[in-house]
């Protein structure tokens, strides 16, 4: 069942006065303690098959626990990895009718096909509580250089980063903090102040914010 | 009403738009799908807003998944143990049953519905 150990080992073991253990070490254990009506009885036969059977050991088949819980446990979500975006193998085209989508929602938040109403400041208030989902993004002022002038619809929304894909089929990971975004509806163009935009795109339908002093970048 | 669910449940509606359209599209993306509907599901923890049934019943209780038939849900008829509808969702193997014992049965919604009328 196992292969014998190296010549070495067994040369150094000799010195310090080890010895081998023998096949026999469990039964003759058994028989030097139990009582001489057991050995009798023959209850050592019953022992030896114990003795083997803990090296052939059948494992269980492991149900999952509490399977008929109502959602996936967090442990679970991360092991299928659902929530990360691959960087490659992903079209630019494949999102443009999430685009076209995201349009008229966005016209009936602000009240655009209403023709009644005109287009105020004070309509902007529903942005807050918008989703971004396939949004046309370009980021117009940042601290840091590189991100300048990237444009890209908006895959995923994160509490500080907005993750988007170019027309180049890249897919970018833009932080919030310290960069000012700009779209465009229908001639009219609005601005995204970055830094007081940072929370969770959920809790942004309930959250209050706090006015914030403005930077200049 | 209160103040400002008009623009939330607006969007509740965008969302469950683009989850169809994850899966209704050529390329069909799981995940994004999965990732819109827990949006979606929050969004109406959040808010305290009650989803209509007939939403709920698209979604995989389990996996958050839209069933779709065929593509992402098995419906089955089922006469024993329950004559039944089973949808099982085929990713996570989660079983929605629509039990159709009672032929009279009525939805809360819909009794409403009648009533007002």
């Amino acid at each position: 069942m196992y292969s014998p150990l190296n010549p070495e080992i067994t040369e150094e073991a000799r010195k310090f006065g080890l010895q081998a253990v023998k096949d026999d070490f469990v039964t003759n254990f058994l028989i030097s303690t139990l009582p001489e009506k057991r050995i009798r009885q023959g209850e050592l036969e019953n022992l030896e098959y114990f003795k083997q059977n803990l090296d052939n050991k059948r494992t269980r088949k492991r149900t999952p626990k509490n399977f008929n819980r109502k959602s996936l446990t967090s442990r679970e979500r991360r092991k299928l990895k659902l929530f990360d975006i691959p960087k490659e193998g992903h079209k630019f085209e494949t999102y443009l009718p999430m685009h076209e989508l995201w349009k008229e929602y966005m016209r009936e938040t602000l009240g655009l096909t209403d023709k009644t109403k005109t287009f105020d400041q004070y309509n902007c208030e529903s942005i807050l509580k918008a989703d971004f989902h396939g949004c046309f993004l370009t980021v117009s002022k940042s601290c840091c250089p590189s991100y300048i002038a990237t444009t890209g619809i908006v895959i995923m929304e994160t509490k500080n980063t907005f993750k988007i894909i170019t027309k180049q089929n890249q897919v970018k990971c833009i932080p919030k903090r310290n960069s000012v975004f700009m779209f465009e509806i229908d001639g009219h163009y609005l601005t995204l102040y970055g830094n007081n935009f940072c929370c969770q795109p959920v809790l942004r339908s309930t959250h209050k914010f706090k006015p914030k002093k403005y930077v200049a970048l | 009403m209160r103040k400002g669910v008009a623009a939330v449940e607006k969007r509740i509606s965008y969302l469950f738009q683009l989850a169809h359209l994850c899966i209704t599209s050529k390329d069909v993306d799981k995940d994004m799908c999965r990732y819109h509907v827990r949006n979606l599901k929050r969004i109406s923890k959040k808010n305290v807003i009650r989803l209509h049934p007939d939403i709920k019943r698209k979604l995989c209780k389990h996996c958050d998944l839209l069933l779709y038939a065929g593509i992402t849900a098995k419906v089955r008829v089922s006469k024993r143990p329950q004559r039944a509808i089973n949808v099982q969702c085929i990713e996570c193997k989660s079983v929605k049953k629509y039990p159709c014992t009672n032929p009279e049965y009525k939805l809360w919604i819909e009794k409403c519905q009648d009533g007002k009328e």
